[in-house]
Order: C-alpha cells, then sequence, then structure tokens
C-alpha cells in the first residue's frame, strides 16, 4: 500500500519547475510578477559587471540543465541548479533566471509569458535565500563546506516545492490537503541535486576558489588526493 | 519510506500535451509530458467551446488515457469540444475539437440500391449483400475512422516541437550575447 501510495504521489505530481499557463488567478499572477521584478531590480543593482560573463554562463547551464534528463540509477530526474547559482551570484540569480525562463518560454513554450513572474520568483528566491544562508558557511573549514553545498542544492529544491506549492494553495485552497505530498514527490530531487551541488561546490573550490568568492581553498582541502 | 519513493521514477515535467479523437463515437483523449511519459491520474474536462460549460470530467488512467462515449444529445447536437487536462502541481495542456471532426454527413434517405442483380446468381464462395447508401455510408465512414485515427494521432506527435540542438545552442547565444551587451552599455556609461 505504501509503494502504491508513494507511485500515486509521484504519478499525480509529475514534477517541479514551470506552472503552465491557465492556472493561476490574477492577482498572484501580479503578486508574482511583482515580487519577481522587485529582486530582478535588486539582482541587477547587485550584479558585478566585471562577473557577468559567469553570470551569463551558470544562466546558460540553468537553462541546458532543465532540459536534460538524467538517468540516476533506478530513476531519472533534471537539474534546476538554482541553489548553485544562489551559492555563486546571489541576488543576481534573479535576473540570470528570469531571462533563461524567458527564452525557455520562446524556445520551448515550457511555462509561458503570463506565468513567467510567478516561476522565475518560485525558482530564484529560494535560489537567493539559500545562497545568503549556505555561502558564509563556505568559508568554513572541512564538512561545515561539505554539509553547506549539499544544503544549498537540497533547501532550495525544497523551498521551491513549497513556494510553488503556496501559489497553488492561494490559487485554490482545496489544494492545501495535497500540498504535502507535492513537497514529498520532490525528495528524491532534492537528495540528488544536493549532491550534484556539493560536487559542483568541491571541484570549484579546488579548481577556481574565487567563482565562489574564496581567495584560496580551505587549508584541509589543500591537502586531499 | 525513501526506499519506496526511489522505487519510482520522478522526472519533472515541462510541457504536457493532450490530443483527442473519436473513432466510432467514442472520445479518446490523450495526455503526455515531455520526454514522452503518460500523464496518470489527471484531471480531464471537456467543456462546450462555445458556452464554456462543463459536460465531463474525468481521469486518465495508467496509459493516460481517457475514454468517454459521446451522449447521444452530442451527436446530434455537436459542439466545438474544449478539452483540459490538468494536475495539481500546475500543468495544464489543451486540445479543441472542432464538431467537423467527429460528426458525419448523413446522406438523405434514398431507395435501397441492389449492388448485384438479384436475378443472378452468385458464383460460389460468394455471397450477395444488398446495402442502402445509409448503410454503406456508415460503413465507410467507421472504417475510417478506426484507419485514420492512429495517423491523426501520429500526425499530432509529430507536430510537438521539441527542443532542437539548434534553438539551444540559439538561446545560449542569447544568453551571452545579452551578457556582451549590458557590458558593453555599462562601459559606455562609464566613458
Amino acid at each position: 500500500m505504501l509503494v502504491n501510495q508513494s507511485r500515486l504521489v509521484l504519478t499525480k505530481y509529475p514534477g517541479l519547475m514551470h506552472i503552465s499557463e491557465g492556472i493561476l488567478s490574477a492577482p498572484i499572477l501580479v503578486s508574482g510578477a511583482a515580487l519577481s521584478l522587485g529582486g530582478t531590480i535588486i539582482g541587477l543593482k547587485k550584479l558585478d559587471y566585471d562577473r557577468i560573463m559567469g553570470v551569463a554562463m551558470l544562466s546558460s547551464t540553468f537553462f541546458v540543465a532543465s532540459l536534460i534528463h538524467v538517468p540516476a540509477g533506478i530513476f531519472s530526474v533534471h537539474l534546476l541548479l538554482n541553489g548553485l547559482m544562489g551559492l555563486i551570484l546571489g541576488w543576481s540569480a534573479f535576473p540570470a533566471i528570469l531571462v533563461a525562463l524567458t527564452l525557455q518560454a520562446v524556445f520551448f513554450q515550457y511555462g509561458g509569458f503570463l506565468v513567467l513572474g510567478v516561476n522565475t520568483f518560485t525558482i530564484a528566491a529560494p535560489a537567493v535565500l539559500c545562497g545568503l544562508l549556505f555561502r558564509p558557511l563556505l568559508m568554513q573549514q572541512g564538512k561545515k563546506l561539505i554539509i553547506a553545498a549539499f544544503c544549498a542544492g537540497f533547501f532550495s529544491i525544497c523551498l521551491s516545492a513549497m513556494t510553488m506549492a503556496a501559489a497553488l494553495y492561494l490559487n485554490d485552497h482545496h489544494f492545501l490537503k495535497t500540498a504535502w505530498l507535492l513537497i514529498l514527490s520532490h525528495l528524491p530531487v532534492m537528495i540528488v541535486e544536493g549532491l550534484i551541488t556539493l560536487f559542483i561546490v568541491r571541484f570549484l573550490v579546488r579548481v577556481q576558489p574565487d567563482i565562489l568568492g574564496l581567495s584560496s581553498p580551505p587549508n584541509n582541502l589543500d591537502h586531499e588526493t | 519510506m525513501l526506499l519506496f519513493l526511489l522505487r519510482v521514477t520522478p522526472v519533472a515535467a515541462h510541457k504536457l500535451s493532450v490530443f483527442a479523437w473519436v473513432n466510432q463515437q467514442t472520445l479518446s483523449v490523450e495526455a503526455t509530458l515531455s520526454g514522452g511519459r503518460h500523464l496518470v491520474n489527471g484531471k480531464v474536462t471537456i467543456k462546450d467551446s462555445g458556452q464554456d460549460t462543463v459536460l465531463q470530467t474525468g481521469t486518465t488512467n495508467r496509459d493516460g488515457q481517457f475514454i468517454f462515449p459521446l451522449p447521444e444529445t452530442l451527436i446530434n447536437h455537436p459542439v466545438d469540444l474544449n478539452i483540459i487536462v490538468s494536475t495539481d502541481d500546475g500543468h495544464r495542456g489543451q486540445w479543441l475539437l472542432t464538431q467537423d471532426e467527429y460528426t458525419t454527413e448523413q446522406p438523405s434517405p434514398a431507395p435501397v440500391v441492389s449492388l448485384k442483380n438479384s436475378q443472378t446468381p452468385s458464383p460460389p464462395g460468394y455471397v450477395t449483400i444488398t446495402l442502402s447508401r445509409e448503410e454503406l455510408s456508415t460503413m465507410i465512414n467507421t472504417l475510417l475512422e478506426k484507419r485514420l485515427a492512429p495517423i491523426q494521432r501520429q500526425l499530432a506527435l509529430a507536430n510537438e516541437k521539441k527542443p532542437s540542438l539548434s534553438e539551444i545552442i540559439g538561446g545560449i547565444g542569447y544568453l551571452i550575447g545579452l551578457a556582451g551587451f549590458a557590458t558593453w552599455l555599462k562601459n559606455r556609461n562609464t566613458n
């Protein structure tokens, strides 16, 4: 029965990312657009133009990552990498994700223009929050860096799922009963995203720590083989 | 609980595609997600496209299909049908089925026409069948619906645009180009 319930969860909720056009009501669409606009303005003000190509590369990575379904053992997922974007870009993740989602709507009809604000806020706000929370821990040595990197990837997906559930709940209060199932259905994605973010951060810390804002790798990582 | 969740296949979806066709007065709706997966337990709503009234609701089965025998009222008074499939996590797709696609023009009643001269005996192994124009038309339409439904479905699937390599590279090009443009603007303002 538990297996059947789990299967029901994962078939009923196909997955995160784009809310389609025609689902959400006007007040939610406007609110999402306003919040995303605010985040984008802050992101543009805080954008380091000397590193703008890095922003473009991360935006491109986000643009492509969601198109690739990666078989991971017995299941397959696609990545968002919004946790990684939050760690590296901070508030600049807002304009980066907004532009990438706009291009996905134009080229592939993923999501839509009316719902772009809500989709941007759903993905970018958790990214920024995780960046603010876990980036300081990257400066720490040892296991704190590993935990910070994993948590940034894990909780960015978790918060994105919660934000999407909140938007759907505000649209239809009957959704509250099944909102927790929506969040639970993304648990495998959260774990995979956390692990991928961890691997990428560890690689960057060794090879190019200045991307993460580190002047040099933490001492313990220099001695690892 | 974690192990059971890992046994299934969670694949995040981007786009919900809906296709509908009528075969022998039965409406079939098929919903698939990007990647070709069937949508299971999707909510199906069939509306009168003109008046926006709900005619039928249901959920898709394990094959991503919802099958609905058309009622007599709809066959006698056909309308354009707006078929909407949605999921609880905000995915939505729709298909417009026009009345021309599921109504067949009934020929005016005509006298019975014998296909074979009844006075001529049939050769061994052959049977003489007498059909009215109406019966012949119905038979041909039924066969055509049955044969054309898979072809229409394949056409709809072929028309579904999947991300191509050129579009992906184009998107990346746009992003890098925007960054370059922003840099140029910034430097211009600085100078």
